[in-house]
């Protein structure tokens, strides 16, 4: 019921996510913005402003804020101090490496975040292959300063072929912090093109996957695994890709698109810099046919109404096509492993 | 808890409210969470400033023209699964 009143359209997004710079003090190897210097143009902290005046007027709830690693903006402390004076819920991804006791003190006052901290593996081996030499000592740090001044915060880790085996143990390590575990979908997007031949969970990880999502109810899937989790699972959460019909995603030098994985020119919707957020939220071609995408040859599939094609973005980076059906959608998934034996197949 | 024979409704804490063409939808920070109620034009967000019972405010909506009265029931039952799960309050 609710997908069908979210799907006719609602007057202006729920949530959006704002990448709010680019410049980033890691290189990331599946980093979906191709994060590291900072993009050009980004938004001043007068447009910054701006922005969160109209999130404001337009009653958006939640604000998403990622990058690049937010942090690194000098501005961004009293920017989100800005939003919750505007009532705007923000919830921030961080990857821990400007977290210490003073930012930790600092964000215990803040009680209209959520933050998310990256990790992609328990073990400093798998982490740091990911995300640079160093990183999962001084990940661990930030959570610890952020839990002895008691922040709530989530463990957000992106499922890749090489930390699946230690799901267990992030489970466990969220738990002893008093954090939730939030897995993310690897997405061939920005530096994930280069790195997903080797990163990429495979077909047999993402099915058991699925099993292993089922079991664990408060993992939380943030971003988009429609096409793997069941009918359960999914009447706990948005059941449907929300990109241009409940999210949108605004880029650091203010371009807007229906979601973050899909920050290319075919997908540019327009800039706030030129137009107000509504007048592109209203009248955008681009967001008009996102909205009417049908993934046909998924109409007749007994999952259609669980995962409705599953994540276009997924599709567009596989065959760039949007009207494809999600690469990694789990009825395939088990029809190629049944078909060739359970034995791993890449495509 | 004796259940309050003809309630108010007010928002809880951590939830916001918004209007939209099939109704209303509510936010609340326990989750994130979005419920959406559709209530059509029946209600606005000034329903959950907690000063007219919902007879009351199907009255005065009606002097005023559009509230089909036969949707009272459904929005009633869709009014106690907020409460239920924290979305709003009686009082």
């Amino acid at each position: 019921m609710s997908a069908e009143m979210a799907r006719k359209g609602l007057r202006a997004p729920v949530n959006v996510t704002w990448e709010i710079t680019l410049r980033c003090n890691l290189r990331c190897v599946h980093c979906l913005s191709n994060a590291g210097p900072v993009s050009k143009e980004e938004l001043t902290t007068s447009e910054c402003r701006d922005l969160v005046d109209q999130l404001t007027v337009l009653k958006v709830f939640q604000v998403n804020i990622g990058g690049g690693e937010p942090f690194i903006r000098e501005d961004f402390l009293d920017l989100l101090r800005y939003s919750h004076e505007k009532g705007l819920v923000t919830c921030v991804s961080t990857n821990g490496m400007l977290v210490d006791n003073d930012l930790a003190r600092e964000l215990s006052s803040l009680k209209m975040l959520y933050l998310q901290v990256s990790l992609d593996g328990a073990t400093a081996e798998v982490n740091d292959q990911i995300r640079g030499k160093g990183t999962y000592k001084k990940i661990l740090n930030a959570m610890d300063c952020l839990a002895r001044h008691r922040v709530p915060f989530s463990i957000n880790t992106v499922l890749t072929r090489t930390n699946y085996p230690q799901l267990d143990t992030l489970r466990e390590m969220a738990k002893e912090y008093g954090a939730e575990l939030r897995v993310s979908r690897f997405r061939p997007s920005g530096r994930g093109k280069e790195s997903k031949d080797y990163l990429g969970p495979d077909k047999d990880q993402l099915e058991a996957f699925a099993d292993w999502l089922n079991e664990y109810d408060l993992v939380r899937t943030g971003d988009s695994f429609f096409c793997l989790t069941s009918e359960n699972r999914r009447i706990k959460g948005l059941d449907m890709c929300g990109a241009a019909k409940m999210t949108c995603c605004i880029s650091p030098n203010g371009k807007v698109y229906p979601c973050a994985f899909l920050q290319e020119s075919p997908f540019l919707v327009g800039s706030v810099r030129e137009k107000a957020l509504k007048d592109l939220w209203d009248n955008s071609l681009v967001f008009s046919r996102y909205r009417n995408l049908d993934v046909k040859s998924c109409l007749s599939c007994f999952r259609f109404e669980t995962c409705r094609g599953g994540c276009p973005a997924m599709a567009y980076h596989t065959y760039h096509d949007i009207s494809l059906p999600d690469p990694e959608c789990l009825v395939n998934i088990q029809r190629d492993l049944k078909e060739f034996g359970g034995s791993e197949i890449r495509d | 808890m004796k259940p309050i024979k003809d309630p108010r409704y007010i928002l809880s804490s951590g939830t916001q409210i918004r209007e939209e063409d099939f109704g209303l939808l509510f936010y609340t920070m326990k989750g994130p969470r979005l419920y959406f109620l559709s209530s059509g034009q029946m209600l606005n967000s000034s329903f959950f400033q907690g000063e007219l019972t919902l007879d009351q405010w199907i009255r005065l909506k009606k002097e005023e023209g559009s509230v089909p009265e036969e949707r009272k029931g459904g929005i009633k039952k869709s009014l106690n699964q907020l409460k239920d799960k924290g979305v709003i309050i009686e009082r």
